[in-house]
Parts: structure tokens; C-alpha cells; sequence
């Protein structure tokens, strides 16, 4: 009954009233960052995190940040079923035959399968996490330095090999963001690294700064002068309710797809991508009607938006209960916790319990709110798309700037910020990625910092990662994943 | 093209965060001053962005 309890307190978190309104406004946002195609959720978190300053509770911070992740999944899906433009990539695979659906008439039949699919998904994975958060952060209080640091190298090399691009300039990337991890002050001898004399540079660079320009200012900049663009088309409701056979078809894929995304979810860097594709995938093979897919399959929209919400959920798990973050939009809620004093680890769950399940139960409060917003809202979200760039950018990149000065009050910030997005942009431009740094920069000095003291144990042994079981096990899965990514995309053309 | 810049970016950045290092205390395996780590990391960096660039010139054909 102890986590009927857990849930009671996560509900009277969730349920005050400055909460729910920036559970609200999270996913408010969330949705119209995943209508829009050229700013993803990542960037949207990463020009936010500036407020985590400013917000007070560091869990209204989260359930913030938390709303605008998966209410991304929702808006993807919606531009992906009615314009054949996936919003986000996670809901790439939902195009084939939501846009297929939608030629048929059944577009908003489409729209509310893959609203309802997300919910069941939501739902689920929201208890998954309330049963499984704790036990997991219990066998991980078992860990040790070593193992920890093998953990962080197995989450670092996943994230890098499981998400698409090269696997190369991906892990590069990875390096760089522990390279300016390591600027600043080192906490074992107290000796500034990188400062270059100046004051500036003790404290590091601000998370908040890099994490804007690389990642937010630079993916935008990037989509300005890369960008599709689709006319948008404002369906009639006739046919809002999935008719019986759809219902039917619909909820048993909505529950395989839940379960798929949800255990890939907790892989490192799987997360709501690949959950997707597996689902849909999975949908296909167990089909007795295989060649209807591709022809507007309710199937084919249910599972993997049922998919790729559970993935998005799940993937909260090992940030809460390991303090390992698996994708870098994951590292992003990290650092927004780590500004707040919080340290990511086992001990949050018994150390702030009331941000643990606050934001647990935050989640699926969110996903009932896009539920019953999304469907009579979606005419707006289609509208959102024909908001003039030249209004929407600039009110950007100065909402960035303000939010960089208002943290530190200092103009070498606001300097550094666009360094940083002029460097995001040149290696975006050089089809690099630049995501994968966010993990870098996040888990780099704590990984420094169980790696000196493996090795103060093991009096410089490096073998002392071999030794220990669980270390060897996560070091032999972080190979074999290395090894089956580029196996893997090497024979993609 | 793209790559081979890539490459030679990363072993830039590496290098020079490889010889900022060198300023520091080195320290000992068992006993890592504060240069260690970065000229440990700077290391792979240059050796990833090498290994874009060999595999670029030599393997992609």
C-alpha cells in the first residue's frame, strides 16, 4: 500500500494550484514546439532552463520542463496525420499511415486514435515508473564508484550508438561536452582549469549558456535556412470518433505499442525514437493483414504513438532513480535539477520524495490535459504553423538572450552564448549532431569524479573495471551496442 | 569533404585542450591531479577525430 501513499503525496504536489499551471503551460508549449518542424523539444528545454532560476520549487521547474517533452510527442503526431510532416522524428513513422488515414476522410479519426493511444501509453507508464522508481534507485545504492563509472560510460556510448547519425562525430561530440564540462574550478584541488585568468570562468561555463546557443539558438538557426515548408490544411470534424472497427484494431496495438516503447524507453538514447519504429515494426510482422499497412492502418498510428509516449516516460526512470540521464533531453532535466542544489542519484527518491512523485503524478495529470485539449484545439495547433518565421525567431533569439543576462547579470555570458551558437551551427552544418554534448557536458565531472576514486581505490589498477561483475556487464553491453551500431549502419546506404 | 573537417576540428579542440592541460598538476593514475582527466579526454578526441578522417580518405571507397 506503500505506493498508494507515494501517489497521495505525488497528487497533492501535482495538484497545487501554481502546478497545474505550469503543467499546463508545459504542455501547452510542448504541443506547439512539436507542430512547429523547426524547433524541437530539445531546443524549447534548452532556451528554458534560464527559469529554472526563477521558478521557486525546483519540482514546478520539472513538471514544466516534463509537460514540454511529451506534449512534443502529441503535436508531432498531429503534424505528421495531417500534413505528412512529422513534427518531430519520433513521430516520423506515424506519417506512412496517419497521412494515409487522413486521404481516406479519416483524419480526425486518426488524430483522436493517436491522442487516445498516447493517453493509454501515458498512463501506463506512469504507474510503470511510481512501481518501479524505487526498487531500481534500491539495487543502485549496491553501486560503487567502479560501477558507477562504467554505468556513465555504457550511458554515454549508448546514447551515442543508439540514435541515428554516425557513430563517430557523435562520440566526438560526447568529448567536447566533457572537455567544457571540465572548464572551471576542480573540486578535488581547487584549481581553476581553463580560466584563462578570467573571473568569469571560475564557476565553469553556465550549463544554461552552452546548452542555448549550441543546442537551441543554433538547431533554429540551422531549420531557417533548411526548412520544408507545408501548406496546412484545416480538417473538417466530421468524423472525429474512430468508428468501431478502428476502436477495435486501435486499442490492442495502443497496448503492445505501450509495452514496446516502455521497456526501450529505459535504454540509453532508445528513448522515443526507436520505440517508434520497433512498435510499428512489431505491428506489421503480427498484422493478419500486413498489406493494409501503408494504406491507413489504425494499427499503424496507435502503436507507435502509444510508443513513443511510453518511451518518453520511461526514459525518466533512469535520470530519477540512477541519476543517469539517457538521452540529452533527459541530461537537460538534469542539469535544471542540478541548478536547483538537487544531485542526481538514488537519494532523490528518498531525500525529495515530494519531487519524485509530484512529478510522476504531474505526468499523467499532463497527458490527460492534452487528451481532452489536443482533439477540439487541433485547428489552433495547425494554425501555429503559419505563424510568419520572421515574427517567431527573432522574439526567440531575444527571449534567449534575456534569459542568459537575467542568470548571471553578466554580458560575457550573453558574449559567450553566441560564440556557442555560431559553433553549434558550424558543426550542425558539418552534419554533426549536436545533442549528444548536452550528455557530455552533464555527466562528464561526475564521471571524473568516480573514475579518480575507482582508481585511488584500485591504486591505478584499471583492471578494477574488469573485476567487478556488474562494472564488466555494463562495460560488455556498451560494446556490443558500440559494435552492433556500426555494424548496423554500415550497410545503410 | 564534411568529414574531413570534422575530423580536424575534433583534433584541434582535443590538442589544444591536451596542451591547456599540461599547465596543471598531473598527478598520478592513482592519485589524478587536475590536468588528468582533461588531457585523458582531449586524447580521445584528437584519436576519434583522426579516425574520421583515415576512415574518410583510406576505408570509404
Amino acid at each position: 500500500m506503500e505506493i498508494l501513499n507515494n501517489l497521495a503525496l505525488g497528487l497533492s504536489v501535482a495538484l497545487t494550484y501554481e502546478n497545474i499551471v505550469w503543467c499546463f503551460a508545459g504542455t501547452v508549449l510542448g504541443t506547439f514546439v512539436g507542430v512547429l518542424p523547426g524547433v524541437g523539444p530539445l531546443a524549447a528545454v534548452s532556451m528554458l532552463l534560464p527559469m529554472m532560476y526563477g521558478l521557486g520549487d525546483p519540482v514546478t521547474g520539472l513538471i514544466f520542463m516534463a509537460g514540454i517533452y511529451y506534449g512534443a510527442q502529441y503535436g508531432g503526431s498531429t503534424t505528421s496525420i495531417l500534413l505528412k510532416m512529422p513534427g518531430e522524428t519520433s513521430t516520423l513513422i506515424t506519417t506512412i499511415d496517419g497521412y494515409a488515414m487522413n486521404q481516406r476522410g479519416r483524419a480526425g479519426s486518426a488524430l483522436a486514435i493517436a491522442a487516445i493511444a498516447s493517453f493509454i501509453a501515458g498512463t501506463i507508464a506512469t504507474l510503470f515508473i511510481a512501481m518501479i522508481g524505487a526498487p531500481l534507485a534500491n539495487i543502485a545504492f549496491l553501486f560503487g564508484p567502479p560501477e558507477y563509472a562504467s554505468l556513465m560510460i555504457l550511458g554515454l556510448l549508448a546514447s551515442v550508438a543508439l540514435t541515428q547519425g554516425s557513430f563517430l562525430p557523435g562520440l566526438g561530440m560526447v568529448l567536447f561536452g566533457i572537455l567544457l564540462g571540465t572548464v572551471g574550478t576542480d573540486i578535488n584541488s581547487g584549481v581553476t582549469r581553463f580560466g584563462f585568468g578570467l573571473p568569469y570562468l571560475a564557476d565553469g561555463i553556465g550549463f544554461a549558456v552552452i546548452a542555448m546557443g549550441f543546442i537551441g539558438l543554433a538547431e533554429m538557426l540551422y531549420s531557417i535556412f533548411h526548412e520544408e515548408k507545408g501548406t496546412a490544411k484545416v480538417p473538417r470534424f466530421r468524423d472525429l470518433y474512430p468508428n468501431k472497427e478502428e476502436w477495435k484494431a486501435s486499442w490492442p496495438a495502443s497496448l503492445r505499442g505501450t509495452a514496446i516503447g516502455g521497456v526501450l524507453g529505459l535504454l540509453p538514447g532508445a528513448g522515443a525514437v526507436l520505440s517508434s519504429f520497433c512498435a510499428y515494426i512489431v505491428e506489421k510482422q503480427i498484422s493478419k493483414t500486413p498489406e493494409k499497412f501503408g494504406q491507413g492502418a489504425p494499427e499503424g498510428v496507435a502503436a507507435p504513438e502509444a510508443a513513443n509516449n511510453a518511451g518518453a516516460q520511461t526514459g525518466f526512470i533512469p535520470m530519477l532513480s540512477l541519476g543517469i540521464p539517457v538521452t540529452p533531453i533527459m541530461a537537460m532535466l538534469m542539469a535544471a535539477m542540478m541548478i536547483n542544489n538537487i544531485q542526481p542519484g538514488p537519494q532523490v527518491i528518498s531525500s525529495h520524495p515530494s519531487l519524485f512523485w509530484g512529478l510522476i503524478v504531474s505526468m499523467w495529470l499532463g497527458n490527460l490535459m492534452l487528451l481532452i485539449l489536443n482533439l477540439p484545439l487541433v485547428g489552433i495547433w495547425v494554425r501555429a504553423l503559419q505563424i510568419p518565421r520572421w515574427l517567431l525567431y527573432p522574439a526567440i533569439v531575444v527571449f534567449a538572450i534575456v534569459g542568459t543576462y537575467t542568470v548571471s547579470y553578466s554580458w560575457f555570458d550573453v558574449g559567450l552564448l553566441f560564440l556557442f551558437t555560431a559553433i553549434g551551427y558550424l558543426f550542425k552544418y558539418l552534419k554533426c549532431e549536436p545533442a549528444p554534448l548536452a550528455m557530455g557536458l552533464v555527466i562528464g565531472s561526475m564521471f571524473e569524479e568516480h573514475l579518480r576514486r575507482t582508481l585511488m581505490i584500485s591504486r591505478g589498477d584499471w583492471t578494477i573495471f574488469l573485476d567487478k561483475p556488474i562494472s564488466l556487464t555494463f562495460l560488455i553491453i556498451a560494446v556490443i551496442l558500440v559494435v552492433l551500431s556500426i555494424v548496423f549502419k554500415s550497410r545503410q546506404p | 569533404m564534411k568529414e574531413i573537417i570534422t575530423g580536424i576540428i575534433f583534433i584541434i579542440i582535443g590538442a589544444s585542450f591536451k596542451i591547456g592541460s599540461l599547465t596543471y598538476m598531473q598527478g598520478s593514475v592513482s592519485n589524478m591531479g587536475p590536468g588528468y582527466y582533461p588531457g585523458l579526454v582531449g586524447v580521445a578526441l584528437a584519436i576519434v577525430g583522426l579516425v574520421i578522417i583515415i576512415r574518410e580518405l583510406f576505408w570509404k571507397s
